[in-house]
């Protein structure tokens, strides 16, 4: 059984996956759309590195969209059910690879929900101060992509960028629960945002 | 939401306007999309597709082919039983060795590919010792495929080479009995193109 792939509803500016820049490639030379291409042909390697770059993107999707755990646990494994079996469906000349995995982990999500029949954990607009649907999809698309690309970080820069952002901790708090210098600490985060600039460069433009 | 962090510290003052503002748009989106979660034990290792299993069958293939797939197992572990002998460089009990020659792409390469005996789950464990492969460039691998009709048709694992020899463990999931007597290749993979198209080491003629 495939997965109809729909392109996500809210992409970065622009709109279409031809403008969402180049897939960014990891040390060996591997892009995302390499991997799902490999994947196609079958390649447990592959489909074990793509799990390690989208666990965490995929999980919080899922986790938005659903707002349970265990069903946001249960997602992933669907997610990564359906890219093993619609991998042969992704075509690299449209575009890059993690838009493909988007939109392949939005709908798993979303039809596992409707079979299901269980309600959506989202709250019904209720009110003009809610986000449009148009808003929460980029919102969603948006920590997508952040969060693909901490994966691409060095295990040393994500540390300090996800203390920093999301531990709340100062530079030299980071220095003292690491145990390294301050300099070192500021020369990673300087590194990772450098780095993270690099790999969200289609959301930047 | 995470109080954001203050960018300043984060990143200095003496940072040139450019690179300050490409920072600074990485530093908005890091704050936007909030943090990401952790995942449970249960997410830690891989969640194998059933699917993945049996990665050539159809569904309604499956359970007759799975039969078939038992007795071979079955009589492959008999042969081996009475066959095992072998270069083995581990502990790995092998039970066929397949001799692979370079191609006109790659004349001065050569190769032997050690086949263990199949774990209970049905893993084949697989030992390639080449020697004389080039080195490719950056983003280009060398793939091992089984090949039906002479064609590569599934991936066995890829390997990079530095230097003339290299030994390389692989494992193996498919029946064997669906391909080529010994019909294993391996292909140069460029950054472009990943597709199975350029052989350079192919088995020798018994």
């Amino acid at each position: 059984m495939g997965v109809s792939v729909a392109l996500p509803a809210a992409m970065p500016r622009g709109g279409s996956r031809e403008t969402t820049g180049e897939d960014p490639r990891d040390e060996r030379g591997l892009t995302d759309g390499d991997l799902i291409s490999r994947v196609a042909r079958r390649d447990a390697n592959a489909f074990e590195l793509l799990y390690r770059r989208f666990a965490r993107p995929v999980f919080g999707l899922a986790l938005r969209r659903l707002g349970d755990r265990m069903r946001a646990e249960d997602a992933v494994q669907e997610t990564f059910a359906a890219i093993w079996r619609s991998a042969r469906t992704y075509r690299p000349e449209r575009g890059p690879g993690a838009p493909w995995l988007y939109a392949v982990a939005r709908n798993a999500i979303v039809d596992r929900s409707r079979n299901r029949s269980e309600p959506p954990a989202e709250a019904p607009e209720a009110a003009s101060l809610e986000p449009s649907p148009a808003e929460r999809a980029e919102a969603s698309y948006v920590s997508w992509r952040v969060h693909r690309a901490l994966e691409g970080l060095s295990g040393n820069e994500r540390d300090v960028i996800e203390l920093a952002y999301y531990a709340e901790l100062s530079q030299s708090e980071i220095a003292d629960f690491l145990g390294i210098p301050l300099g070192t600490v500021k020369t990673r985060t300087r590194a990772g945002l450098s780095r993270l600039a690099d790999l969200l460069e289609g959301e930047l433009q | 939401m995470t109080p954001a962090p203050d960018f300043d510290d984060l990143v200095g003052k003496e940072v040139p306007d450019e690179e300050r503002a490409r920072l600074l748009r990485a530093h908005r989106l890091l704050v936007e999309a909030g943090p990401p979660p952790e995942l449970s034990p249960e997410l830690d290792s891989v969640p194998w597709p059933e699917e993945s299993q049996m990665p050539l069958l159809k569904p309604k293939q499956r359970r007759p082919l799975l039969l078939a797939a038992a007795i071979a197992t079955a009589l492959g572990i008999g042969f081996v039983l009475g066959q095992a002998t072998g270069p083995s460089s581990s502990s790995m009990q092998t039970v066929r060795v397949v001799k692979l020659a370079g191609t006109e792409l790659d004349s001065d390469a050569r190769a032997t590919l050690e086949l263990g005996k199949a774990d209970a789950s049905g893993n084949w464990p697989m030992i390639l010792h080449a020697r004389g492969l080039q080195q490719l460039p950056e983003g280009g691998y060398y793939d091992l495929y089984l090949t039906k009709g002479g064609k590569p048709v599934v991936l066995c694992g890829t390997f990079n080479v530095k230097g003339d020899e290299i030994i390389v463990h692989f494992s193996a999931a498919y029946d064997l009995s669906h391909f080529d007597k010994d019909g294993w290749v391996i292909t140069r993979q460029r950054p472009q193109n990943h597709e199975p198209t350029e052989v350079v080491l192919r088995p020798t003629p018994v």
